[in-house]
């Protein structure tokens, strides 16, 4: 049996077993594709199965056999030399489909992005950012230790703009979010930097920046959990 | 113990099944399982380091594994142990696609006004917790999560992420360690700016 936690260390996990309701609008999106897969897989579950190719290439041999051996009976009948194979595409079955590769029935849906029923944006930005942040990851990886040090410098940087914000001097966290700009151009908290820079923006009043600042998060984090409080804030000036 | 269906791989390299719609009350009750916790799934991926803009889409990847397996699951089991060891799957095989680890400290505190002091200690709490976590590797962490936090059995732990016990209770004692250490650190660093 496991020693029981420090009362310091207790104490902290004990806030952080209370989930947090997410926000409603991301709750939304986030049902409305999980609907969305099983309507679509009830939709193809319930219309009609094609055979597969290899049972239809059986069977237009099959008719394509019968087709020519009633007719060199019929020629036979009417004591005729055996004729020719009809020319006539309109009478001619088919002929066997070349061979493909067999078909499994109906693939099982793709993990996301590909099952997604909504949209999805693949603009540059998405993907340059992810680029970025892979890039910048990569050249990390050549020092972990330093890694390390810089990921402790980067939140510490941005939790000092974030308690600046709690303390509603939206001066000061402009200044640290510039810094942190400069100092993490591609930085691992640039989400959260963004979210930060837009609220000091509405606190000050700078409302046309602020929109500003909220389009460009919106073009580079589409999909990020952070959009519907950063429109938030846009859109009540809180 | 044994637990197939728990260990059982269920992400994208596994060879497709057929699909076949589940009975409308098995889709109901696999969507409304997913939507019950759906919460503490989200919650679950800013545990493991999910970037913020990844998190929707790995949480469509779980719900589809969710529905894929769900014939599997043993409603007589408790559900949140089945569904972290999907996220735990779904983030790891993730992480192994696009490595960026974030460290998730600023989710919780959207900020529109300074809080008042209970809810501003919690949130400044939640952020020191998930900034010391996102330094402990995966494996232990995931232990970390589901026991301290999630306060699962550990008997339900070791099936649920198919390690042994004892391997378990080894990562547990080791990323607690861990867990003190980054605390300790990041709140010094943090005393002295």
């Amino acid at each position: 049996m496991p020693e029981p936690l420090s009362p310091t260390v207790e104490a902290l996990l004990e806030h952080e077993r209370v989930v947090v309701e997410k926000p409603a609008l991301v709750r939304a999106r986030v049902l409305a594709r999980a609907r969305g897969s099983l309507q679509r897989d009830n939709v193809i579950a319930l219309a009609p199965r094609r055979p597969p190719t290899r049972v239809r290439r059986a069977v237009y041999a099959t008719a394509a056999g019968l087709a020519v051996a009633a007719s060199v009976a019929a020629a036979y009948m009417a004591g005729r030399a055996a004729p020719t194979p009809p020319s006539n595409a309109e009478t001619q079955p088919p002929p066997p489909l070349a061979p493909t590769p067999p078909r499994s029935p109906e693939p099982a849906p793709a993990p996301a992005p590909e099952a997604a029923p909504t949209p999805t944006p693949t603009t540059g930005d998405v993907t340059r950012a992810t680029s970025a942040s892979k890039a910048s990851v990569a050249s990390e990886r050549a020092n972990p230790a330093r890694e390390d040090d810089r990921a402790v410098e980067e939140l510490r940087l941005l939790e000092s703009a974030r308690r600046a914000n709690a303390r509603g001097d939206y001066a000061s966290v402009l200044a640290l979010v510039a810094e942190h700009a400069r100092t993490y151009p591609r930085g691992r908290l640039t989400e959260e930097r963004e979210v930060l820079r837009v609220r000091a923006l509405v606190g000050l009043g700078r409302s046309s920046e602020a929109r500003q600042a909220a389009a460009r998060f919106r073009r580079q984090f589409p999909r990020s959990v952070l959009l519907a409080t950063v429109e938030d804030m846009v859109s009540s000036g809180r | 113990m044994s637990d197939s269906h728990l260990n059982k791989p269920c992400l994208a390299p596994c060879s497709p099944t057929p699909r076949e719609a589940l009975p409308a009350s098995a889709d109901d009750a696999c969507l409304n399982a997913f939507q019950r916790e759906l919460d503490y799934l989200l919650r679950t991926f800013e545990r493991l380091g999910v970037s913020p803009s990844d998190v929707e889409d790995l949480a469509q990847e779980v719900f589809l594994v969710l529905r894929r397996t769900w014939s599997d699951y043993d409603p007589t089991r408790p559900f949140k142990p089945y569904l972290f060891g999907i996220a735990f799957r779904v983030a790891s095989s993730h992480r192994r696609r696009w490595w960026r680890e974030v460290p998730y400290a600023f989710v919780d505190a959207p900020d529109h006004a300074p809080s008042p002091d209970r809810e501003f200690e919690a949130n400044q709490a939640r952020a020191l917790v998930l900034a010391a976590l996102q330094q402990i590797p995966l494996a232990r962490r995931a232990v970390l999560l589901m026991y301290d936090l999630d306060q699962t059995s550990m008997q339900e732990v070791a099936a649920t992420l198919a390690i042994p016990l004892f391997t378990a209770y080894s990562r547990l004692r080791k990323a607690r360690l861990e867990l003190r250490t980054n605390i300790t650190r990041i709140q010094r660093r943090s005393a002295r700016r």
